[in-house]
């Protein structure tokens, strides 16, 4: 065994000391991000659940049954989506996330992905010039359909939602415009973190940026980039992704 | 759907129309001095007789702030406008075997009114807690006062304020007395502070169900799901609605919502 001098001793005990507070702190993290995922997948099981046994005790042809019936369907694609998030990180984390690299038209893949999801309770806009780039089809309507989402999420019902996919000095920029909460400067600075939270007006609970998470990693591994702007609270929010355009043939 | 009244909550408890069987719940017992002292007092400068069944010590508050509020109680007392009556000596008039009796209930109120009007007073006010001293330990002889009450109003066509200490977003109680207490009213004032009452109901459905435009709808269909036929805050059907649709979601809305009232809502 080999004994340590003071100088030796002292350093070592101050790694040993960074090492554990690094620990302790990734476990804290940690903690904190299952808590927040448990009560992110929570709330749309507990809608879900309600609206199952409305669906159960009333009669099928009475509009509030059909009704239940599109928030059943709309909550489990949510606590889907939320799963298949952390199933990237996850995969991004472990290095087992794999991309196609094809050229895709995206304008029209915008379209399609909006038109997946059904939200009657908001108007979504889109306006989509014909834009060509290379990545995985998949994954550029999970980053669409993810920021759709986000929008849809914090737009109270019969806000409006916009999509526009235009070029842009060499990129093709997808830009999601909603009229919803909006965001304070700090959570702005945050959101594209996968712990980030915020609260909403009226001190509602914090969430947890999961689907805003993996669209960061997604544009990123496109070569891309992605930008949260928000003029505050109530004032709405956009997120602009840029993508390497695709060259031309 | 739940009948949703159209003037502020406290409108429901003070002014409420012939027949009309309301019912306040508080926390505080100077919030509900309050309530029945400006109920007296709209009805005396209305013109109305008031007649007041309560406890020693809530009767002789009532009196203060009444006078506080600018009536003449003696006055009015003098003249058979304004009937205090204590609760314990009524209950004794008709209880039998820890149960009310429909005669002697209506043997022991009816004369009170009988003169009234014929000081000349046509319109009276009711204020009734015996209701309240006996739910602590006689929930369904309570209950069944209420439905006594209820007849009586309807013969009467005379309005009923009625008052339970109990707190709507406390899991026991919110539960089980507030359905049968609302089952048995026109009217249900759930909170001291309605207002307050609403936003900590509405935040914490949020809580539970989530901040996307769904939660409003989901929100609307439970508010719709079962009508009632009283009249309460739409947050307070959502409660009960909800608790007979999954209680365990109902408490956790229930939870989460006392802990917004008591910071401020």
């Amino acid at each position: 065994m080999m004994l340590l001098a003071g100088e030796d001793l002292a350093e070592a005990l101050t790694r040993e000391r960074s090492a554990r507070l690094a620990a302790e702190a990734a476990c804290r993290k940690k903690e904190e991000f299952i808590a927040a995922f448990s009560h992110e997948l929570g709330t749309p099981l507990a809608s879900a659940i309600v609206a199952a046994t409305l669906i159960e005790r009333l009669s099928p042809a009475d509009p509030r049954a059909v009704t239940a019936r599109h928030v059943l369907g709309r909550q489990l694609d949510q606590a889907r989506r939320l799963v298949e998030d952390l199933l990237d990180l996850e995969r991004v984390t472990t290095g087992t996330l794999e991309l196609a690299a094809e050229r895709v038209e995206v304008a029209q893949l915008a379209r399609d992905s909006v038109a997946a999801i059904i939200v009657p309770t908001h108007e979504i806009r889109i306006e989509a010039s014909p834009a060509w780039v290379v990545g995985d089809p998949h994954r550029l309507r999970q980053i669409i359909g993810n920021l759709i989402t986000n929008a849809i999420k914090h737009t109270p019902a019969g806000g409006h939602l916009s999509l526009r996919v235009f070029h842009d000095d060499g990129a093709v920029v997808h830009r999601v415009d909603d009229t919803g909460r909006g965001m304070p400067a700090d959570l702005v600075r945050r959101v594209l973190d996968a712990l980030a939270q915020g609260e909403a007006p009226g001190g509602q609970p914090s969430r947890l940026g999961l689907g805003l998470s993996v669209v960061r990693i997604l544009v990123e591994l496109h070569g891309g980039r992605v930008e949260a702007l928000s003029e505050g609270l109530g004032r709405g929010s956009s997120f602009i992704v840029r993508l390497p355009a695709a060259p031309t043939l | 759907m739940s009948k949703i009244a159209p003037t502020p909550w406290d409108e429901a408890a003070e002014n409420p129309a012939p027949g009309e069987h309301v019912v306040q719940m508080y926390r505080d017992p100077e919030l509900l001095i309050g309530v029945v002292a400006r109920y007296c007092q709209q009805g005396l400068v209305k013109g109305e007789a008031v007649v007041i069944i309560a406890t020693e010590d809530h009767r002789a508050a009532f009196a203060r702030k009444l006078a506080a509020l600018g009536a003449d109680v003696p006055a009015c007392t003098r003249r058979g406008q304004y009937v205090d009556l204590d609760a314990h000596q009524c209950l004794a008039e008709f209880m039998i075997d820890g149960a009310p009796d429909r005669e002697r209930f209506v043997a022991a109120v009816t004369p009170h009114l009988d003169n009234a009007r014929r000081a000349g007073y046509e319109r009276i006010r009711l204020y009734g807690e015996m209701v309240e001293v006996l739910r602590p330990t006689a929930f369904a002889a309570a209950m069944r006062l209420e439905e006594l009450w209820h007849e009586l109003l309807e013969r009467e066509a005379q309005p009923l304020l009625c008052a339970y200490q109990i707190d709507p977003l406390d899991r026991l109680e919110g539960r089980t007395l507030v359905p049968a207490i609302a089952q048995r009213h026109s009217h249900v004032v759930p909170a001291d502070d309605a207002p307050r009452f609403a936003r900590a109901v509405e935040r914490a459905f949020l809580e539970v169900f989530g901040a996307d435009a769904d939660t409003t709808v989901l929100r609307q269909l439970c508010e719709r799901y079962r009508p009632h036929t009283t009249t309460m805050p739409p947050t307070q059907a959502v409660l009960l609605n909800l608790d007979e649709l999954n209680p365990y979601l109902g408490d956790a809305v229930r939870a989460a919502a006392a802990a917004y009232y008591r910071a401020g809502g």
